[in-house]
């Protein structure tokens, strides 16, 4: 090796290092909103179940008396009354979701199922490039994992936590594009619900669960990335930066 | 579909798995190279092996990922393999690198102490797989 070749390699080194120790100061600030963002988001999509399931139930149990007298619905002034047979009336503060005999399906259910298929196409593909950023990672920095640079070996914890993380990130995300698949099958205009109503009501647990599902999983990804704190401030260290301990 | 039966299977394959694994931390805790490397190596490719074929069972049971089917047992399963699968791969990728390990140890008679990260990985990688199975586990399956 010439002089100029020994200086070329050690200067790529030394780029590699500072690129290293850069990803880690940055990304780690990072991971920490992420964390923070899944949990979020896992609370909001089991609130999300937890309205479905309120009519899931109410719709699978024998029908109640009507509270008020019944309406001509054909009438247009009637537009707006709330279906006695379909909103559980104590519920629909909570539940935010209100069936009324001449509007179709509730623009509360039609939100739902946009934010089922951003969030689900969001986090499927989005996980999708992490595990394939992870996997190049590995590929290129596995060499830290060496018998000399013991301070460095936090850093192989992390990245396969990351890889983990990511296919966590896509399944909770295609969950999501499940549970919109169920939501899909019902016919949410009163008429309809009257005539399949227990069959309405059993898709709609169906989809309550599989956002459960949905929302487990982002909550293990966060706990997961929750737990990695330490690694990441271990391997800051091995840049110099200070460890609290 | 998986049954509640291939689900315990698959259950017993993980804790096969970590049974392995821990004998091997048991071992690395101790070792100081030498002549238990080979073996090391060797136990750490029946690990391997087991968790190939855990992983391949689950792929194959969780088939294109969750549906929307309409039986709630059918999708429990299929969420459960789908999910517990997720994290074999970093298992096996951590796995991976004994073998190099191994021969970089040898070459330049350095400790085993680095062979511990690729196997507690793979250790808490294989618990994690095994949650979501077992939180599948329908013990109304298992009365006759």
């Amino acid at each position: 090796m010439s002089p100029n070749e020994h200086d070329l390699t050690t200067s790529e080194e030394s780029a590699l290092h500072a690129a290293r120790h850069n990803v880690a100061l940055y990304h780690r600030e990072h991971m920490r909103f992420n964390a923070t963002t899944m949990l979020e988001l896992a609370a909001d999509i089991s609130r999300e179940a937890d309205r479905l399931k309120i009519f899931g139930d109410y719709w699978q149990r024998p029908e109640e008396p009507p509270r008020t007298a019944s309406f001509d619905i054909s009438d247009p002034r009637f537009g707006a009354t709330g279906c006695s047979d379909l909103n559980p009336l104590n519920a629909i503060a909570g539940a935010g979701i209100l069936f009324m005999e001449g509007v179709g399906e509730p623009d509360e259910i039609r939100m739902l199922k946009e934010k089922l298929q951003s969030e689900g196409t969001r986090y499927a593909n989005k996980g999708q490039w992490l595990a394939e950023a992870m996997r190049m990672t590995w590929q290129s920095d596995v060499v830290l994992l060496d018998p000399a640079t013991p301070d460095a070996w936090p850093w192989i914890s992390i990245v396969s936590a990351t890889l983990r993380s990511a296919k966590q990130r896509s399944m909770a995300g295609s969950l999501l594009l499940v549970a919109l698949e169920y939501l899909e099958k019902v016919d949410f205009t009163p008429a309809a619900i009257r005539a399949n109503r227990a069959a309405s009501g059993k898709l709609l647990l169906l989809a309550a669960r599989t956002m459960d599902a949905a929302a487990a999983v982002f909550s293990d990804d966060a706990a997961g990335l929750r737990r990695g704190e330490l690694e990441w401030a271990e391997y800051l260290a091995y840049f110099g930066e200070p460890t609290p301990r | 579909m998986p049954s509640t039966i291939d689900i315990r299977a698959y259950s017993k394959q993980l804790l096969d798995a970590l049974q392995q694994l821990d004998t091997l931390i048991e071992r690395l805790s101790r070792s100081g190279g030498g002549d238990e490397l080979a073996d090391i190596a060797k136990q750490s490719q029946a690990v391997v092996d087991t968790l190939t074929t855990t992983r391949s069972g689950l792929q194959a049971a969780a088939g294109a990922g969750p549906t929307a089917a309409l039986n709630p047992a059918t999708s429990r399963g299929s969420i459960a393999v789908s999910v517990a699968e997720l994290p074999l791969e970093s298992a096996l990728q951590a796995l991976g690198e004994v073998p190099q390990l191994v021969e970089k140890i040898e070459a330049r008679s350095t400790g085993t102490a680095v062979l511990l990260v690729p196997v507690c990985l793979a250790y808490r990688h294989c618990v994690e797989a095994l949650g979501p199975l077992a939180a599948a586990l329908d013990p109304r399956d298992f009365m006759s």
